[in-house]
């Protein structure tokens, strides 16, 4: 029972227990490396998606209630839907403007005339290609000039 | 053929230290990519203040009248700001020059230096105009993105005066 360890098998054991904690520590690095990489890479695609949806509220302000001429202030945006209460655009992944053949992004504006004199109502939301639930939303009011 | 236990001792240690370089390599070019996705943020950022400062720079406007679009040496893009402080009439000349988006106040009909420009952010361009009747669109570049950023000034093209 009292067999002695080699000093070999000692050397073996600690280069193998270091094995192991440097595996553990680089794995754990790794995930958290990717998981960051992941987050940073989200905080960006909401930066900018803050920064048009700003842009574009700017835009409908100037647009008077009147989505066509909304439209117009956005000439970028050739493959834009426009209907009389509605704009539809859409972005590529590196939002650039895009049509509905092929885009990343989808970007419905949605205008709630107001009546007797009260303010128009818009509504922008950000939807993936494949979700069905916005990601980004923003509304707001504007008094018609 | 058999393995003398010195070998296979050289082989494991052999081994640890291939699976452990190709590791920190694995880590080395996971750095990589994220230092690439902060420096994009960074250049995100960038654009982000410089459209936030010129925003609120344009609405600081009181008239319409008070902004207008102008060259700085004949060659630089700028946004000029009328002002008065304390009493005296001033102007601030918002323009790109150097890497940076700057500004600099002077005395109005004085001559700007795009050398006297107090550096705001980091910025490669910026190029306003005026769309329709109420609308300032300035296209911006950064080190690495580009950006619109839009705002609205009734009367600022002069169709509302």
């Amino acid at each position: 029972m009292n067999k002695k360890i080699s000093v070999k098998t000692r050397v073996l054991i600690i280069l193998l227990a270091i094995f192991v904690f440097l595996v553990a520590a680089l794995s754990v690095s790794i995930c958290m490396f990717v998981k960051a990489d992941n987050v940073a890479a989200q905080a960006e695609r909401l930066e900018r998606v803050v920064r048009e949806t700003d842009s574009l509220g700017e835009v409908l302000k100037a647009s008077d209630g009147d989505t066509k001429a909304g439209a117009e202030l956005l000439p970028e945006h050739r493959g834009a839907e426009v209907s009389e209460n509605s704009i539809t655009l859409y972005y590529t992944e590196k939002f650039e403007p895009s049509s509905k053949s092929d885009y990343k992004y989808r970007v419905p504006i949605l205008l709630t005339p107001g009546k007797n004199g009260s303010c128009d109502s818009w509504q922008i939301s950000w939807f993936t290609k494949a979700g069905k639930k916005a990601f980004y939303k923003m509304e707001f009011k504007s008094i018609a000039q | 053929m058999k393995i003398s236990r010195k070998k296979s001792h050289m082989l494991l240690v052999v081994v640890v230290a291939g699976i452990f370089a190709a590791a920190s390599a694995c880590l080395a070019v996971l750095g990589v990519f994220i230092y690439r996705t902060a420096a994009s943020d960074q250049s995100q950022q960038d654009l982000s203040y410089a459209s936030e400062y010129l925003q609120k720079q344009a609405r600081s406007c009181s008239d319409a009248g008070d902004l207008r679009i102008a060259t700085l040496s004949g060659q630089i893009s700028a946004l000029v700001l009328s002002e008065r402080k304390n009493g005296e009439d001033r102007e601030l000349w918002i323009f790109v020059e150097d890497g940076y988006l700057r500004s600099a106040s002077v005395k109005s009909g004085e001559t700007v230096s795009a050398k006297d420009g107090k550096k705001i952010t980091p910025l490669r361009s910026m190029d306003p105009r005026v769309i329709g009747s109420d609308l300032l669109e300035i296209s911006m570049r950064s080190e690495s993105a580009s950006a619109v950023c839009r705002v609205w000034i009734p009367g600022i093209g002069g169709g509302n005066e």
